[in-house]
């Protein structure tokens, strides 16, 4: 993927949208000349946080509305914005679970945040001024 | 479109049942993945063996699980474990400390032989 191209992608909130958003996710990273290790922990990080959108911001939700995402690379960053128009999430004050002592609780949920934020170089997460919520996943391209 | 569905086989014999599982395991198909999982889990003196070998990705809500099956297994005098898992899965095994939980194997046999041990 060249520095200017942008590519915006927008799919049914359904779960069956998760591989179709994996595909293309993990083929733009390979164009954009990240090594497999870092496409691996995007497909996660993006995965992760569709499936938060789907579980929790359109739990309420029925029908749940599109997921949108709008993928580019520029300034040696790869960048995923995943805009939901479902609930806001208090992001800052999410509290980590500690691991694998959380699965020791019975948990068997509660690690999509730790992921994406292993996975990726920096994540910002905020309220749009249309009322979407965007996520912001920043990969660097060294 | 890409293929969503998840190849699920089961192979049992008196005291090992070993689930094979083809593609990938999201929270389109965790339903089935349970659905086959469960019943597995509460059988007494059972080798459960989760074959990874074709599995090509697995979301944290589906790895989660793997710990709560482990346990229903001990609960049952029975026990769990994974093999053939790919070096991308495992990673994120690591990061959720489910290594250090979770019987891994290499292969089948290093499975049955290892929960033997």
């Amino acid at each position: 993927m060249s520095s200017y191209e942008a590519y915006e992608l927008q799919v049914p909130g359904e779960a069956k949208s998760l591989s179709l958003i994996r595909m293309v996710v993990t083929s733009l990273a390979e164009d954009a000349g990240l090594p497999q290790e870092e496409i691996d922990k995007i497909e996660v990080a993006v995965d992760e946080a569709c499936t938060n959108v789907l579980d929790h911001a359109y739990e309420n939700y029925c029908p749940h509305p599109p997921v949108r995402l709008m993928i580019h690379s520029a300034n040696n960053e790869f960048v995923i914005d995943v805009e939901d128009e479902g609930t806001h999430f208090d992001f800052e004050h999410h509290k980590t679970p500690k691991f694998p002592e959380h699965w020791w609780g019975g948990h068997t949920r509660g690690a999509g945040i730790f992921l994406i934020k292993k996975c990726m170089d920096n994540v910002h997460y905020e309220r749009l001024p249309n009322e979407h919520n965007r996520l912001r996943l920043i990969k660097k391209i060294h | 479109m890409p293929k969503r569905r998840l190849d699920i086989q089961i192979e049992q014999s008196d005291s090992v049942a070993v689930v094979s599982l083809e593609g990938a395991l999201d929270s389109s198909n965790v339903e089935d993945f349970k659905k086959t999982l469960e019943p597995l889990c509460r059988l007494e003196h059972t080798k459960v063996l989760l074959n990874c070998e074709q599995l090509t990705y697995v979301s944290s809500m589906s790895l989660g699980l793997l710990f709560h099956y482990h346990r229903a297994c001990e609960a049952h005098s029975s026990q769990f474990a994974l093999f053939g898992v790919w070096e991308r899965i495992q990673n994120i095994l690591r990061l959720l400390g489910l290594d250090t939980v979770l019987n891994i194997y290499g292969s089948r046999d290093e499975a049955i032989t290892g929960l033997d041990a």
